[in-house]
């Protein structure tokens, strides 16, 4: 009998509501969560408006031109962006140029010249390839 | 019974922490990959550009707003006030540089000097 009573008098936690609850903060954030890759940022070489103070540098501006079809024209070598073969060989002979320039105590320039038509991605590329050589002085039209 | 409520914390817990719920509103998109861009670990505040392009022509949006190029311009000036004003710029892959310059131009203008294209991580 008192074990009986011992037993009935035991508080309970009720934990069904709880799991209930649970569940539908589960079935929530299942529903409302975005699984979506994050989005990256690559800094647009905007440049700024020259200052009177500023030193003259001496500088060996080189042009890539960007044709339609997403390939990097450059002293008569041709580079494809869009299927990333042109990637590497572009970014050695940028890392030459760089070098170039940097040997003959000049800051290395580029001027990226893209067609009207060229696709974001080959300029995306291109800057990658820039950006990997470390050349700071890019240029858009 | 216990394990089952285990895991259900545990699923819980996961999508609690993986989701974003106050991500700033920008219109879905699929944008161009980038082996060297890198997901900020704290963005500045900033405008948000996206020009969405299909067969119809193209549209722009800024943040998740569509708007017209003269709305735009004007949008891009109020801006420019902050001198600490960051502008995102999102395209995709097949967008074509006439798109990009003639909304340069305008933001050029308009003085906005920080520019940054929208990417995703190769």
């Amino acid at each position: 009998m008192s074990l009986r009573r011992q037993f009935l008098d035991t508080p309970e936690i009720p934990i069904a509501p709880m799991i209930d609850c649970v569940f539908l903060m589960l079935v929530y954030f299942m529903t409302t969560s975005s699984l979506e890759k994050s989005e990256a940022d690559l800094p647009f070489p905007a440049g700024r408006p020259g200052l009177a103070s500023d030193p003259l540098p001496q500088i060996d501006e080189q042009r890539l031109a960007i044709d339609a079809a997403g390939t990097v024209l450059w002293n008569g070598s041709r580079f494809d962006m869009l299927d990333g073969s042109g990637l590497s060989p572009l970014r050695q002979r940028l890392a030459a140029f760089e070098q170039t320039c940097r040997s003959a105590g000049s800051e290395a320039s580029l001027q990226i010249l893209p067609d009207r038509d060229a696709p974001h991605q080959a300029l995306v590329s291109t800057l990658d390839a820039v950006s990997l050589t470390g050349i700071e002085q890019v240029h858009l039209p | 019974m216990a394990p089952m409520i285990d895991m259900v914390f545990l699923l819980l817990v996961f999508f609690m922490t993986v989701s974003t719920l106050a991500r700033e509103a920008r219109p879905e998109l699929d944008l161009a990959l980038s082996r060297t861009a890198r997901v900020p670990e704290e963005a500045p505040p900033r405008d948000i550009l996206t020009v969405l392009r299909d067969d119809t022509g193209s549209r722009i949006y800024w943040r998740n707003r569509q708007v017209e190029l003269d709305q735009l311009e004007t949008l891009l000036r109020e801006s420019a006030r902050n001198p600490d004003s960051q502008l995102l710029l999102r395209g995709g892959p097949e967008l074509p540089w006439s798109e990009w310059q003639r909304i340069l131009a305008l933001v050029r203008e308009a003085g906005i000097r920080d520019l940054v294209f929208a990417t995703f991580e190769e």
